[in-house]
């Protein structure tokens, strides 16, 4: 029974659900499902990402600046105090990421397989 | 994964940064809704003459 089975893989859950898509039903469904997580998704990942430019930003001076400098150090013990901020305030904040890019994924799959579809209709009206 | 009680030490900070500044993909857009199978509207439904067509009635 289990022959069709991969082995014990890490292949994501949605991947085996979501597969390619040949009705307009089976388009809706998708969409549906893609839309349901999409707020979801969106939140997250504008919180992610404004978590990482701005350590990005701070990553960028430290490298302008020369160790040892006052500047240096200011830069440094902003870090830690961002850092903490955040681990105060989301101490989920590692599962939000784990969560937004499995999402990402997941939405990118559901997206990809009703745009491959898109397109094979569109070339049946040729 | 960084112990939050540190102290200054930089081997500390860059440890921060290079777990915080994951370079992240740009947010999916939307799916938009299927083409129709006939457009909407025709170019020239504007004009008056339009109640002059006839759909097969």
């Amino acid at each position: 029974v289990h022959s069709t089975e991969l082995p014990v893989s890490a292949k994501p859950d949605y991947i085996a659900k979501y597969t390619a898509v040949i009705s307009m039903d089976q388009r809706q469904l998708y969409k549906d499902d893609f839309n349901a997580e999409y707020d979801e998704y969106r939140i997250l990942h504008a919180r992610v990402e404004s978590i990482a430019r701005r350590f990005t930003q701070l990553d960028t001076k430290c490298r302008k600046l020369a160790p040892g400098t006052k500047e240096y150090k200011e830069v440094h013990v902003q870090v830690l105090q961002e850092y903490k901020n955040i681990k105060q305030h989301s101490p989920n904040y590692y599962e939000e990421k784990q969560r937004c890019e499995y999402l990402h994924n997941k939405l990118a799959h559901i997206k990809r397989l009703i745009a491959d579809f898109d397109k094979r209709k569109a070339q049946s009206w040729l | 994964p960084i112990d939050g009680s540190m102290g200054g030490d930089a081997s500390c900070v860059d440890e921060i940064l290079k777990e915080m500044t994951q370079v992240w993909p740009p947010p999916l857009t939307a799916i938009h809704t299927p083409c129709k199978t006939e457009p909407s509207k025709f170019p020239f439904s504007t004009s008056k003459d339009a109640q002059h067509l006839s759909f097969g009635a």
